[in-house]
């Protein structure tokens, strides 16, 4: 059986830093996993832990949110660095992700990189002056292969990208707040 | 067929190599192979660790399998045969190597790894020769993890073995894979610093150059080192190590593998303890004092002094107040010359504060690789892990397989890696008058009374609804109980009575008892008879005007002021020691400089009473003469018989034949009930690395998150009666016969400390051995 190791008994950053909100979605994580596989429920928590802080996950609340689950605080860093949807530094408000995986790659993901680089300014992993439109770095597999290649605002679907369709969608971006 | 038929049904045939064996049912492959003599190439299996087959370096051929598998993560199967050296896997594991270089520096020259290197080694069976990889290498920013280990994490393969030990051996989960796939970086990801006990082990476990020993850091060569076999000076566990010498002078210490032991680990006080050895304070020529001024001098002068000084008094009025880390056949010297003479204060439990129930070795009912089978442990008085980490260790064990239950009753509430059923955390008294409840418990479920005054004071003790559960879990059937007395306990003013109520608690609970050793080789001097006559607090009240002081300093004494008055008093003070700080300068007459227990031959007794003997690992020092060498010659000039040894093995033999009584604990005690009317009940730790004088020394060590400090941990609840701020001076007053101790300490709102109670550690000078203190905030008097 896997065991959780015992934690520091200390809730500062938890009790500082977690709104209610926050507090009540990682719960409901909680209550889907048996407690000492309450490691389970990161993923989860830390979604709602980088929704509550503006779009990006600092130390302190990576921290935080260990402590409301009992885990040791590397298991939430681990998993933090591990996923591309979750953003260890301040980024923009927007997030555009274009998958780069096999599938996206051989229907021309590169030239909606390219597009989407060229309209925006910015390289991957940047964001854009105004703090408003950030271009995921890496974009693992979406699961969407038959709409490749797959570009992702803001977690929305666009599929079957054209260079014209990648500027219309980043135009109309670019004039929302 | 008739030979198959007989392989239990447990075990399963296998072949490896075309050699036959027969092996465990669910083992692995790699398992197998490593108990026939069969070597396969390997990096993140470990035996102790669980499986990652993250290295992918293991690779053997299956036969029908139609493709390489890890032989770490390949369970055995009936009639299995593997082939480790078919094309098949030699090619698997060549492509492997090859992988693993691609990022791999080429910096050998200078890596603290090379010519020790798993990586290093295996290149050379299974790499090429040149590389085929002209692209860039992947680099990593190194952290700072403390002063104990290096970091070197372009080195890395990510292995996670060190993952894996500090989660599952230590149970910290300090470091942790970050990032992903070629990315990968194993890291703290907040630049903290490892804090485990215990955390020198990963050095021992990367099997390339990205974790090293930061102190031993471009020292020395591997090739260059002599390895000799040594046992642990700091705690009595007695964990079994080899220090790594150059030139006769020991640059690191590595655990040897005694799986009843320390099995591969050793604590990081018994690796980096001995780098005490070449402190400023090292006094390395005999030095007498003459009006005042200190002069070197040769060892007849030194001798001849010294021994005029033991000659200017009575024995009677002589004492010899020895440290525990000395070895057996010292100890016995030392007994056997003062003895003779007809000195009667003789004593080495320096630490200790009550003595009415001792003479006797700690009580041990079991062996240290039997305690993880224990259902229940009680931790009486005891921050296991700083006391002794493998004891620690082995009580995890005992959680982690066997969901043992671990109760504990502390004067502050310690953090455990292992989870506590119940934990009572109460002053100096509170937690002993807590232990005193338990008792009641017991004895009302168990219709059993203890008799005499122990009876009577445990009847006077309140009953609490969680004590009586856990007394009741105590007395389920068939429950293995194990009672653990720490180093806080044997300390204690009232250690005597605590002990009688463990003692009291395990035969109603048919439970076992391991009492701690108060240091290294404390049972070796027990034996040898250092503890026979008159006791330390006995011999600094009596008018012993000539002291012999034994490898032990001012800080080594429970009364440390009284202790300092009283020699500061004394006619003459002949120091045998390795080190002198100026507190022992002021007072010593003479100084006879003798060897570390790393630097002589002879033996310890361990906390099993198990004597373990080793040779000299380290050169001694310029002028420096074994202790034993010197008790010799001093016995002869005092004419004593019976000195006449040529080597130590005919002392070690007369050890040997000692008489060794297993101890037991006295239940009929004599009780005095403390109290503390005003102020605060102090607690006085001593420390993980300040245990003797070598970790005192151990510069590394005292650059750790667990050296000493001169702080007065206080509850919040009492800081903001007094309106103490963190940071704030506070004087704290200790009033013991008569003198009042003062120090000023800086205040630290620690919620771990009870209400009512102070936490000082024990540098700071205050006495052990009295528990009340009175706080002076600011000007408010």
């Amino acid at each position: 059986m896997y065991q959780v190791n015992p934690q520091e008994k200390d809730k500062t950053l938890a009790n500082e830093l977690l709104t209610a909100e926050t507090k009540k979605h990682i719960d409901g994580w909680l209550k889907k996993y048996p407690i000492d596989q309450r490691r389970s429920a990161i993923i989860g928590a830390l979604h709602a832990a980088q929704e509550q802080n503006e779009g990006w996950l600092s130390k302190d609340i990576m921290t935080a949110v260990a402590q409301y689950l009992e885990i040791p605080p590397i298991w939430a860093y681990e998993a933090a660095s591990f996923y591309s949807m979750f953003h260890t530094q301040s980024c923009g408000k927007h997030k555009v992700s274009i998958c780069t995986n096999i599938s996206c790659m051989l229907n021309g993901a590169d030239k909606v990189v390219a597009a989407a680089e060229k309209n925006l300014g910015i390289k991957l992993g940047e964001t854009t002056k105004d703090g408003k439109i950030m271009l995921v770095k890496e974009e693992e597999c979406v699961a969407a292969c038959v709409g490749a290649p797959v570009m992702l605002v803001d977690g929305h679907y666009h599929e079957k990208l054209s260079e014209d369709e990648v500027n219309r969608l980043l135009n109309e971006l670019q004039e929302k707040d | 067929m008739s030979a198959e038929n007989k392989i239990p049904d447990n075990m399963v045939r296998i072949e490896i190599d075309d050699k036959e064996m027969i092996v465990p049912r669910g083992s692995m492959v790699i398992e197998a192979a490593d108990n026939n003599g069969i070597s396969i190439p390997r990096f993140c299996y470990h035996k102790k660790l669980s499986i990652a087959a993250n290295c992918r370096m293991c690779m053997v051929d299956v036969e029908k399998v139609p493709k390489p598998l890890p032989a770490c993560a390949t369970p055995v199967m009936p009639d299995m045969k593997v082939y480790t050296k078919s094309k098949r896997a030699i090619d698997a594991q060549r492509n492997v190597m090859e992988f693993l270089l691609i990022n791999h520096p080429l910096d050998c020259p200078i890596c603290d790894q090379g010519g020790e290197c798993e990586l290093q080694d295996q290149s050379m069976g299974y790499g090429r020769g040149v590389s085929r990889y002209v692209d860039s290498k992947r680099v990593a920013v190194d952290e700072d993890i403390g002063s104990l280990i290096s970091t070197d994490m372009t080195r890395c393969i990510t292995c996670t073995r060190c993952v894996r030990f500090l989660d599952e051996i230590t149970g910290t989960d300090e470091l942790g894979g970050i990032g992903r796939g070629d990315r990968t970086q194993i890291g703290t990801a907040v630049g903290r610093s490892i804090d485990s006990v215990m955390s020198g082990n990963i050095i021992d476990l990367c099997p390339v150059g990205a974790l090293t020993n930061k102190p031993f850091r471009f020292k020395a060569r591997a090739w260059e080192l002599m390895s000799a076999q040594g046992v642990s000076m700091h705690d009595a566990i007695g964990s079994n190590l080899y220090y790594h010498t150059r030139h006769g002078k020991i640059l690191r210490t590595v655990p040897r593998d005694n799986e009843a032991l320390n099995e591969a680990w050793i604590s990081d006080r018994d690796r980096y303890g001995v780098l005490g050895q070449d402190a400023d304070d090292r006094i390395t020529t005999p030095m007498i004092k003459e009006n005042g001024e200190w002069k070197e001098t040769d060892w007849a002068t030194a001798m001849d002094f010294a021994v005029r000084k033991l000659q200017a008094h009575d024995a009677k009025n002589t004492a010899v107040l020895a440290g525990n880390q000395s070895t057996n056949e010292e100890y016995f010297l030392l007994h056997k010359l003062f003895k003779a003479l007809g000195c009667e204060n003789i004593d080495y439990r320096l630490g200790q504060a009550d003595f009415s129930q001792n003479n006797r070795l700690p009580r041990m009912d079991l062996n240290l690789d039997e305690v993880a089978d224990n259902q229940q442990v009680v931790l009486i008085g005891s921050h296991v892990g700083h006391e002794q980490p493998i004891l620690a260790h082995r009580i995890r064990q005992a959680w982690l397989k066997n969901g043992s239950k671990v109760s504990i009753f502390n004067p502050k509430q310690y953090h455990f890696n292992f989870e506590t059923f119940h934990h009572f955390v109460g002053n100096q008294i509170d937690w002993v008058q807590g232990l005193g409840s338990l008792a009641h418990c017991v004895a009302d479920l168990s219709k059993h009374k203890a008799e005499g005054d122990l009876g009577e004071w445990i009847n006077n003790q309140n009953t609490d609804e969680n004590l009586n559960n856990l007394a009741k879990s105590l007395l389920a059937k068939d429950n293995n109980v194990l009672f653990v007395i720490g180093q806080i306990a044997n300390n204690h003013p009232q250690a005597s009575l605590i002990k009688a109520l463990v003692a009291w608690l395990s035969s109603q609970t048919n439970g076992k008892v391991y009492e701690m050793a108060s240091g290294a080789n404390a049972v070796g001097a027990e034996i040898c008879g250092m503890s026979a006559q008159n006791n330390v607090a006995d011999i600094l009240a009596s008018d012993a005007k000539s002291f012999v002081i034994y490898q032990a300093e001012n800080d080594d004494f429970a009364n440390a002021y009284g202790t300092q008055i009283k020699l500061e008093d004394a006619d003459s003070v002949v120091l045998m020691a390795s080190f002198a700080d100026d507190n022992m300068k002021k007072v010593a007459n003479v100084i006879l400089p003798i060897g570390l227990a790393s630097e002589v031959a002879g033996s310890y007794f361990n906390n099993f009473a198990q004597m373990q003997k080793f040779a000299p690992a380290a050169k001694l020092p310029d002028e420096t003469k074994p202790g034993w060498r010197v008790l010799r010659v001093l016995g002869n000039m005092l004419n004593v018989d019976g000195f006449s040894y040529d080597t130590i093995d005919e002392i070690t033999d007369e050890v040997a034949k000692l008489k060794v009584q297993a101890g037991s604990i006295n239940v009929d005690v004599k009780v005095d009930t403390l109290e503390v009317s005003d102020g605060f009940v102090l607690f006085n730790e001593t420390t993980i690395y300040d245990v003797d004088m070598l970790t005192r020394r151990s510069q590394p060590l005292q650059d750790t998150v667990h050296a000493s400090t001169d702080n007065l941990n206080i509850n919040s609840v009492d800081a903001k009666k007094l309106g103490i701020e963190n940071a704030m001076q506070i004087i704290i007053n200790q009033k013991v016969d008569g003198d009042t101790i003062s120090q000023s300490l800086f205040a630290n709102i620690d919620d771990n400390v009870p209400v009512g109670s102070v936490h000082v550690h024990k540098c700071v000078g205050l006495r052990t051995d009295a528990l009340n203190v009175t706080l002076i905030v600011g000007d408010s008097v």
